[in-house]
């Protein structure tokens, strides 16, 4: 009797652990939803009073967010600025960058003003955008066009560059020219990040010589040659 | 038992005053060592350079920024408008530069400005911080750097 009773409670168990872990995967979406973004929010002190870094996606939280479907990443850095930084002890070189983000440099999409005058000038060249009386216009009939397709109006857009600067002023033009401002984070500046998915550009060789492995990077050239002028 | 609580009393009071004493030392207003006061002047370091002057326990401002991207440009200009103002001269470092020391794990982000007594940093600006916020502007870092410094 009592063996029949072990035997019944046996099937029993082993019959609900087949059902359940069969439910498991036949109703659980879970491992392919994409996890709700928290609404943009920008963080404490100067980093979020004036360049708007993000409280919940920064630097320190990106690595949790990267990788998704419904958004696309943007590093808006210069491969290699021509400004003179090693004269006021910088890098002009793009040394790294946070895997998953695509660079788009902010100076070729508007001007960029108020460098130190050590620098001198940096990229001076074709812009998208000029930037003046507190409005941006269009240099280039493609120049809306470009912006549409870099960063999709459709998508979550995360910014990020040196030092959150940039992909500040790249957040306040999206958000001046219409974008969704709930779907834009500054992510903040790649020279905080210490997460996992680091890639390193800049090398150093046997002879002690630095070089840089830019064929790493995801760039969104363009050319202006190719564009029309707004007249 | 009288007796132990009344030790007790008496340890947790010497405590209590250790505490308060080290405290009210620590804040104290210090001076800038007196070769940066003369001209105002902000001078480029590299972390050699820093180290070193760090390690002649020398007393003076340093500025931390980083070139590219725009973040400390309005900063600067409030440091080095104070320095001219003031004839002090001041360190400025790339972060880049002490990102994996000791000083840049300190400070966390920048822009930032640190005032060092005798090679240990004493106070420094938070990027990061709500309350310093204020200190980021002109007048906000003539208050600050006077709440600490006495010469």
């Amino acid at each position: 009797m009592i063996k029949k009773i072990i035997m019944g409670l046996g099937v029993l168990l082993v019959g609900l652990l087949i059902g359940g872990v069969s439910s498991h995967y036949l109703f659980n979406e879970s491992d392919n939803k994409l996890k709700e973004l928290p609404t943009p929010e920008v963080t404490d002190g100067i980093r979020g009073e004036q360049f708007g870094v993000d409280k919940n996606i920064n630097e320190s939280t990106i690595d949790n967010y990267l990788g998704r479907g419904d958004s696309v990443y943007r590093d808006m850095r210069l491969l290699v600025d021509p400004g003179n930084y090693e004269a006021i002890g910088g890098d002009s070189y793009l040394s790294g960058f946070v895997q998953g983000f695509e660079v788009i440099p902010l100076p070729y999409v508007v001007n960029v003003t108020g460098l130190p005058s050590e620098v001198g000038d940096t990229y001076t060249g074709n812009t998208l955008f000029t930037y003046a009386d507190g409005k941006y216009i269009a240099n280039y009939e493609e120049s809306m066009s470009i912006l549409e397709y870099i960063f999709p109006k459709d998508k979550y857009i995360f910014l990020m560059c040196g030092g959150a600067g940039y992909a500040g002023m790249m957040k306040n033009m999206l958000i001046e020219l219409s974008w969704d401002k709930d779907k834009i984070y500054n992510v903040g500046g790649y020279w905080f990040y210490e997460g996992n998915n680091n890639v390193e550009v800049k090398r150093e060789l046997e002879d002690g010589k630095v070089t840089y492995d830019f064929w790493k990077v995801a760039y969104h050239d363009i050319d202006f040659s190719n564009l029309h002028k707004v007249s | 038992m009288k007796k132990i609580i009344a030790i007790i009393v008496i340890i947790v009071l010497l405590i209590v005053v250790g505490i308060s004493t080290y405290k009210y030392l620590d804040n104290k207003p210090f001076n800038i060592d007196k070769e940066y006061y003369g001209t105002g002047e902000i001078i480029e370091i590299d972390y050699e350079e820093l180290d070193k002057i760090l390690s002649e326990k020398k007393s003076f401002g340093l500025f931390i920024y980083q070139p590219l991207c725009g973040t400390s440009y309005n900063f600067e200009s409030v440091v080095t408008n104070f320095s001219e103002e003031n004839n002090v001269t001041f360190y400025k470092i790339a972060y880049s530069a002490i990102k994996e020391e000791y000083v840049g794990k300190t400070l966390k982000y920048y822009p930032s400005f640190a005032l060092i007594n005798k090679g240990k940093i004493k106070e420094f600006l938070r990027s990061d911080s709500n309350e310093d916020i204020y200190y980021y502007s002109e007048e906000g870092f003539t208050e600050w750097f006077n709440k600490y410094i006495t010469n």
